[in-house]
């Protein structure tokens, strides 16, 4: 490395230290649930009164939904395993991946079904052999519902509409491309591939073209998650030896780690409103929280720096 | 299934609400624990290193290649999305998905060449826990032509003995299957029944459960809080057994069951309820996190041999299983997500408690599956089965650590160096816990293999 990119790296990572410390540490974090037991990728309602997840309890995964004040869950009954649920736009529909068995291992299938659990329905599964499909991601715009898949012979990330049809791969690279999340404007995919190695945070129109990388880290970054206004993006790296929440700006790339906490922190989610929730162990078990607007918080963050 | 062999403590307040049959007390056990490690000290002199030995078993195979032999150098199609990371020991680095055990290397070596026969989890398991494929049943039901073989618990039980009142061989977790079957190697073998492992579990929401007081449909709170009562309804229960080995085994489970149960000192053994906060937060409030918390316990009172199952069945959640390795597909998600994080606070907090209590040097861990996982992603982002080459861990009990032994090749297909069974494992953790020739041919075996001197 020459002097030139020597200092440039010194700069970025003394501009990225600055970042941190305007951020002024995390707010307090507000616990939604208390089992305890493992919980994954929570998701909000669009009017943000319900929030969906997903559980490991005696051995079993399955749906949650959290509702109420102050907060109750309500499991979905299920005698198989289901989990990694989203919403549809208007609240009314969820997709899901769940589980069909085959001789021998499962076989992952996404269904969507009223927002109760009721009425599934198969929306994307096997084509004449087992592949799998799960961790769906509906559009905002209602249309279509983004999803990870091995159709092809590796995990690629597709897209259909909402009635199954009109299937377009949006990645096409030998690596693993995972967690599919859609911007507000329903154009834009964000999504972790190891294509430069560890798992980055990539994004993609949604017909494939115009990819960026949005991170450069030589650890994990995963989970991606747009903000409401599509201004930042939420994800999990463990670029600082253990799993935290970071949140990008869109424009600049700047990170910004808003969970600052030993424990593991992982599965961000916005709520309608620009709060940030995700899953903790800092009490322990793993539980749901959340934080209060940390956008706001950016926002008076004076330096903006590629990181 | 009732669960009155459940002892409930959600919470720190030791034995639970639903305690159950609070009666008599054993005096061997009013011995403090400072007492029984000077005892222990005292009878020093020519013993083996190891006195106890934990075997952590990674049931449904975990990834190599993402763990403890990562290939960052390999085309993407095998080297995965992790990091290798350093370790505390130059020069030895593992994923980054362990970053408590990358700062604890010194403690432990990594065995890196492991290899044998089969690619089926019943008869590999078979392998992996009696060094020997005979007996063992594959996931088709064929059964491997030979006489099946002692587990290496019972091998260790029979040899060491009861070394308190406590069974002499204890597995942690449900039975092993594979499919539903479940798999031979995990008990007596040769030696018969008498030495299959006396069984525990936990459970996060129930405690810690004896499954072999689960069996019996139909008993209630109310028999249960009446000893007499309960007695009779074991005894009922054993004469409906009509065969008279059968019969015996039962008797000899309940008996030992009963001694743990009738006795309020012995359960302490095992109630990890008793810790502090913050030690069972640092094993993790997670069923294995605790399962290995228990292992400690009962090392400490004296068993000699504690098999922690990380699951029962080979598959994961997602697969309908339990949370195994078996990771077919979602390799990835589930390792980072889950059982690589899990993996490296349990056997961080393992090692470091054993090694605050001066317990590490005579106490072997051993952490392995029956196989590794192809170095080749399968077409399904996941993993499948590779017994060519594959990793296990293991530490404590006077062993040479902060090494590794043996080496894969630059796509981790092959050993590329010094090949290594489980049966060259387990001659090794014999030697270690005194277990020669000599005692083996007693008993009508042989070494399994041969010894890994670098180890020793």
């Amino acid at each position: 490395m020459n002097r030139f990119a020597c200092g440039a790296v010194i700069l970025a990572a003394l501009i990225g230290v600055c970042d941190q410390c305007a951020w002024g540490g995390p707010p307090p974090a507000r616990r939604l649930t208390h089992n305890g037991h493992f919980k994954q990728r929570p998701v909000w309602s669009p009017d943000g009164k319900v929030l969906a997840f997903s559980q490991h309890r005696g051995g079993k995964i399955g749906l949650v939904f959290l509702e109420g004040e102050p907060p109750r869950e309500r499991p979905v009954a299920a005698t198989i395993p289901q989990y990694d649920a989203c919403w549809s736009p208007d609240g009314k529909r969820i997709a899901y991946t769940r589980v069909g068995q085959t001789p021998g291992q499962g076989n992952l299938d996404v269904y969507l079904a009223q927002a109760d659990g009721s009425e599934p329905v198969k929306f994307a599964g096997d084509e004449g052999k087992l592949s799998h499909e799960e961790f769906p991601a509906w559009s905002p715009d209602g249309k279509r519902i983004a999803y990870m898949s091995t159709y092809e012979g590796n995990q690629e990330i597709y897209i259909a509409d909402i009635d199954g049809r009109n299937r377009q791969r949006v990645t096409n690279d030998p690596a693993l491309d995972s967690h599919p999340t859609w911007s507000p404007d329903s154009r834009r995919l964000a999504f972790a591939t190891n294509r430069w190695g560890d798992f980055e945070i990539a994004e993609v129109d949604a017909d494939g073209q115009n990819l960026e990388r949005l991170t450069k880290s030589p650890r994990l970054d995963d989970y991606p998650v747009y903000s409401p206004d599509g201004k930042r993006l939420a994800f999990v790296s463990n670029r600082d030896g253990n799993s935290e929440i970071y949140v990008l700006t869109r424009d600049s790339l700047s990170v910004v780690n808003v969970t600052e906490n030993p424990a593991i922190d992982s599965y961000p989610a916005w709520t309608p409103t620009g709060d940030l929730t995700f899953v903790s162990n800092r009490d322990d078990g793993f539980d749901i929280y959340t934080i209060p607007r940390p956008n706001e918080r950016l926002d008076s963050v004076p330096v903006k720096a590629p990181l | 299934m009732i669960s009155f062999g459940t002892i409930r403590q959600k919470d720190c307040s030791g034995l639970s609400r639903r305690e159950l049959l609070r009666i008599g007390t054993v005096g061997a056990f009013g011995l403090r624990l400072p007492d029984l490690l000077r005892v222990r000290a005292a009878g020093d002199e020519g013993r083996p290193p190891a006195r106890g030995m934990i075997l952590l078993w990674l049931w449904g195979g975990p990834s190599q290649m993402d763990t403890f032999d990562l290939k960052p150098k390999a085309p993407i199609e095998y080297r995965g999305p992790y990091s290798p990371i350093h370790t505390n020991v130059p020069g030895i680095e593992i994923s980054e998905l362990l970053p408590r055990l990358a700062l604890r290397a010194d403690r432990y070596a990594i065995v890196r060449s492991l290899q044998h026969g089969t690619n089926d989890h019943g008869i590999g398991g078979t392998v992996g826990l009696t060094s020997s494929q005979a007996g063992g049943a594959s996931l088709g039901g064929q059964i491997v032509p030979g006489r099946l073989q002692p587990t290496h618990g019972a091998i260790v039980s029979r040899v060491l003995g009861n070394q308190s009142e406590l069974p002499p061989f204890v597995s942690i977790g449900g039975r092993l299957h594979q499919g539903r079957r479940p798999i031979t190697g995990e008990g007596g073998g040769s030696l018969g029944s008498v030495y299959d492992p006396f069984r525990l579990d936990y459970d996060p929401e129930d405690g810690v459960r004896i499954p072999v007081l689960e069996i019996q449909q139909g008993l209630t709170g109310d028999i249960i809080g009446n000893r007499r009562a309960l007695l009779r309804e074991i005894d009922q229960t054993a004469r409906r057994l009509d065969e008279s080995r059968t019969l015996q085994r039962f008797d000899e489970v309940y008996q030992q069951a009963y001694s743990l149960l009738l006795t309020p000192a012995a359960r302490r053994f095992f109630d990890v309820g008793q810790e502090s906060e913050a030690v069972r937060r640092a094993y993790g409030s997670f069923r294995f996190g605790q399962c290995c918390l228990m292992a400690r316990r009962l090392i400490e009172a004296g068993v000699p041999f504690v098999q922690v199952n990380w699951s029962s069945h080979v598959e994961p959640v997602e697969d309908g299983g339990d949370g195994g390795w078996d990771m077919h597909d979602r390799n990835f998600s589930i390792l980072q997500d889950r059982h690589a994080w899990m993996l490296d606070q349990s056997l961080t907090a393992l090692l470091d408690d054993l090694q605050e209590r001066g317990l590490l040097d005579s106490t072997l861990v051993v952490t392995a599956g029956e196989f590794g996982r192809t170095p080749k992603i399968n077409p399904r982002a996941g993993r499948d089965h590779w017994e060519k080459c594959y990793s296990a861990v293991v530490a404590g009990g006077g062993l040479r650590t902060g090494q590794v032994i043996g080496a894969s090749d630059p796509l981790g297909n092959y050993p590329a160096s010094r090949p290594l069974s489980p049966g060259d494992l387990a001659t090794t953790f014999y030697e270690r816990l005194g277990i020669g020739t000599t005692q083996l041919t007693q008993l009508g075996l042989v070494p399994p293999g041969s010894l890994i001197e670098e180890l020793t």
